[in-house]
């Protein structure tokens, strides 16, 4: 027999499967019961390993976690909705300031024509934007409809 | 949406709470959320440093959720995040992650407890109390792999530390609780 005994990274990988078969180790374990005595100790260390209890956790972390994470999305909507509407006023503020000026000649150009060419000319405007507004909602919901679908075939 | 074993994907859930349901979330924590607390226990003993570090490691892993790749599991990648988030806890508290030394020399005298000589001692018993001793690098590997039955391969994902680095971790994580068993055998 080989004095020299099996190494213990040799015996726990035995006991775990992380050795192709060797038969200088099982030649040496079927004649050496010091070895067999260490490999079935390590044996018993694995299965007692798993028996050993997990901590009963002390709080609920779900309930704990969620209560974070919606504090921090409703913070985060809050941001983006007062950044949104706040930027909007600004525009529109901006864009109303500058056109004071233009307001009595586009009066003017209304008051020059006939009441019959002046509903005409709302009329149109208002035609076109209504045909505008609806395209572009269309798109969107077109548009959001296929992201919608395609996230959520998930890829395997 | 759902596939063989009856969960749901973690694309699907990803997706669903990408798109704004953020009560999807809970899926996730409840999924992964004892893995998690086996990183943080095996870590820390406070029980308000471990509500700290749950809610900051799941904030983290919400934050950045866009930005994960599906390259492994969502379990496993937020497994990392909550390694790396506790290992950073230790680090500031200077409280040692690795030194095996003391932890040797503390396990050895495990059994000289007056209380526990009189008992015959359970090896489980023994065990449970030389995990508690290791360094806490060492006993969440243990951990991974022998409770959570992770894949050496896995807990590099986790850990970001060489497969090698990690075997030779456990292999001597392993001889200590074997001997630890074996010393306290003798002694009875
Ligand atoms: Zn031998």
């Amino acid at each position: 027999m080989n004095s020299n005994h099996l190494s213990d990274e040799l015996l726990q990988a035995c006991l775990l499967n992380e050795l192709q078969q060797d038969d200088m180790v099982d030649t040496h374990l079927r004649f050496c019961p010091d070895c067999r005595k260490r490999l079935e100790e390590y044996r018993l260390l694995f299965t007692h390993i798993k028996e050993v209890e997990t901590e009963p956790y002390a709080f609920d972390s779900t309930a704990l976690v969620m209560e974070a994470v919606v504090h921090y999305a409703q913070k985060k909507q809050k941001r983006k909705a007062l950044f949104y509407w706040g930027g909007l006023l600004f525009l529109v503020v901006i864009i109303g300031s500058f056109s004071i000026p233009f307001i009595p000649a586009v009066l003017a150009v209304f008051r020059s024509q006939s009441l019959i060419t002046s509903l005409l000319f709302t009329g149109t405007a208002v035609a076109v934007f209504l045909f505008l507004w609806t395209d572009l909602k269309r798109q969107y919901k077109s548009k959001e409809e296929q992201l919608f679908k395609n996230n959520l075939q998930p890829k395997l | 949406m759902q596939n063989e074993s009856g969960h749901l994907t973690d694309k699907a859930v990803v997706t669903d709470i990408l798109n704004g349901n953020v009560q999807a979330f809970a899926v996730v924590v409840k999924s992964t959320e004892k893995l998690v607390m086996q990183i943080v226990n095996k870590m820390t003993s406070n029980v308000d440093d471990r509500k700290d570090l749950v809610q900051e490691i799941y904030l983290k892993a919400y934050r950045n959720l866009a930005s994960f790749q599906f390259k492994s599991k969502l379990s496993t990648w937020i497994a990392n995040i909550a390694y790396n988030t506790t290992v950073n806890f230790l680090q500031k508290k200077k409280i040692p992650v690795t030194g095996i030394e003391g932890a040797i020399e503390e396990i050895s005298h495990l059994n000289e407890h007056p209380e526990q000589e009189t008992i015959k001692a359970e090896a489980v018993e023994i065990l449970h109390e030389a995990i508690g001793k290791l360094p806490p690098l060492y006993k969440t590997l243990i951990t991974l792999y022998h409770l959570e039955e992770l894949s050496n391969q896995e807990i590099a994902v986790i850990t970001e530390l060489p497969e090698g680095t990690i075997k030779s971790y456990l292999y001597r994580a392993r001889k200590i609780l074997k001997d630890s068993i074996e010393q306290q055998y003798k002694n009875q």
